[in-house]
C-alpha cells in the first residue's frame, strides 16, 4: 500500500479499546507515509478536547501531519455542542458535520469504522 | 476514491429526537457522489415499520418533539439511497414485508453478504 488515503470514523469516547487501537494505527499509518482522515462523532468528538493524555496525543499527530497535510482531524460540532466541551478543542481540529464525514468517505481508498454502533 | 458505500444501521439510538441520527447522517450522503445503501440490521429494522412514529408530548412542562422514522426513510429512498431490512430480523420481530415502508427491501444474509463484499466502503452505526 503506498500513499493510501484512510479515513477512520470514530464514535466512541476514551474508554473503547477500538478507538485506542484506530488511533495507534492512524500513527502507523502516518509513519509509512499515508494519509490519515479521521471524523469523529458522538462521544468521539471529546477525544481531542481537554488536557489529558489522548488530546495530547491527537495534537501530537496534528502537528507530525501539518508540514505535508496528511493528517485531519474532522469533529462533528453537534456531539461538541452535545458533549460541552467546544471551548477545549485541541488546535487543528476542525469543527464539521455530517457533511464532511461523507466528503471524507469519499475521497478515501479506504474506510475503517471503529467499533460501529451508534454514536448517539 | 469510495464509490459504493453501504451502511450497517444497527441499533436505534433511544433517545427522543425528532430524527433518528443514524438515518439522518445517512441523508448527508446525497452530496456527494456515491452510491449508497443503507442496511438496516437487529432493533434498527423497527424504523422500517411503515406509520411508525412517536407522538408529540410534554414531560415536566417540556415539550417532547414528535418523530418518524417511516417518514425518514422515505426521504431516503426519494433521494436514491437504497434501504434494506435483514430478513431474520424482520422475522424475529414478527414483521413482514407489508408492513414495512414502501421501498424497503427485504434481504437475507446471503443477499447482504454479497453486498457488502462488492462495496467499496462499509459504515457501521
Amino acid at each position: 500500500m503506498t500513499g493510501r488515503t484512510v479515513a477512520l470514523l470514530l464514535a466512541s469516547g476514551v474508554t473503547s479499546e477500538h478507538t485506542a487501537t484506530a488511533l495507534k494505527l492512524a500513527e502507523r499509518l502516518l509513519a509509512r507515509g499515508h494519509r490519515v482522515a479521521v471524523f469523529a462523532h458522538g462521544d468521539a468528538a471529546g477525544l481531542a478536547a481537554g488536557t489529558g493524555e489522548l488530546p495530547t496525543a491527537v495534537t501530537a499527530l496534528l502537528r507530525r501531519g501539518v508540514h505535508d497535510g496528511t493528517f485531519d482531524w474532522v469533529v462533528d460540532q453537534a456531539s461538541v455542542e452535545r458533549l460541552g466541551v467546544a471551548p477545549h478543542l485541541t488546535p487543528g481540529a476542525v469543527p464539521g458535520d455530517h457533511a464532511d464525514l461523507w466528503a471524507v468517505v469519499r475521497h478515501a481508498d479506504i474506510v475503517l469504522t471503529a467499533g460501529g454502533g451508534s454514536p448517539w | 476514491m469510495a464509490r459504493r458505500v453501504v451502511s450497517l444501521v444497527h441499533g436505534v439510538s433511544g433517545a427522543l429526537r425528532p430524527t433518528e441520527p443514524a438515518l439522518e447522517a445517512n441523508t448527508y450522503a446525497i452530496a456527494e457522489d456515491v452510491d449508497l445503501t443503507v442496511v438496516l440490521h437487529g432493533s434498527a429494522v423497527e424504523l422500517a415499520v411503515a406509520g411508525g412514529q412517536v407522538r408529540p408530548g410534554e414531560l415536566a412542562g417540556v415539550v417532547l418533539p414528535p418523530a418518524s422514522s417511516a417518514q425518514d426513510l422515505r426521504g431516503l429512498l426519494e433521494s436514491g439511497i437504497g434501504v434494506i431490512a435483514l430478513a431474520e430480523d424482520v422475522t424475529s420481530l414478527g414483521l413482514d414485508a407489508a408492513d414495512l415502508v414502501d421501498g424497503v427491501e427485504v434481504a437475507d444474509t446471503d443477499t447482504v453478504a454479497g453486498l457488502l463484499r462488492r462495496a467499496d466502503a462499509v459504515l457501521a452505526w
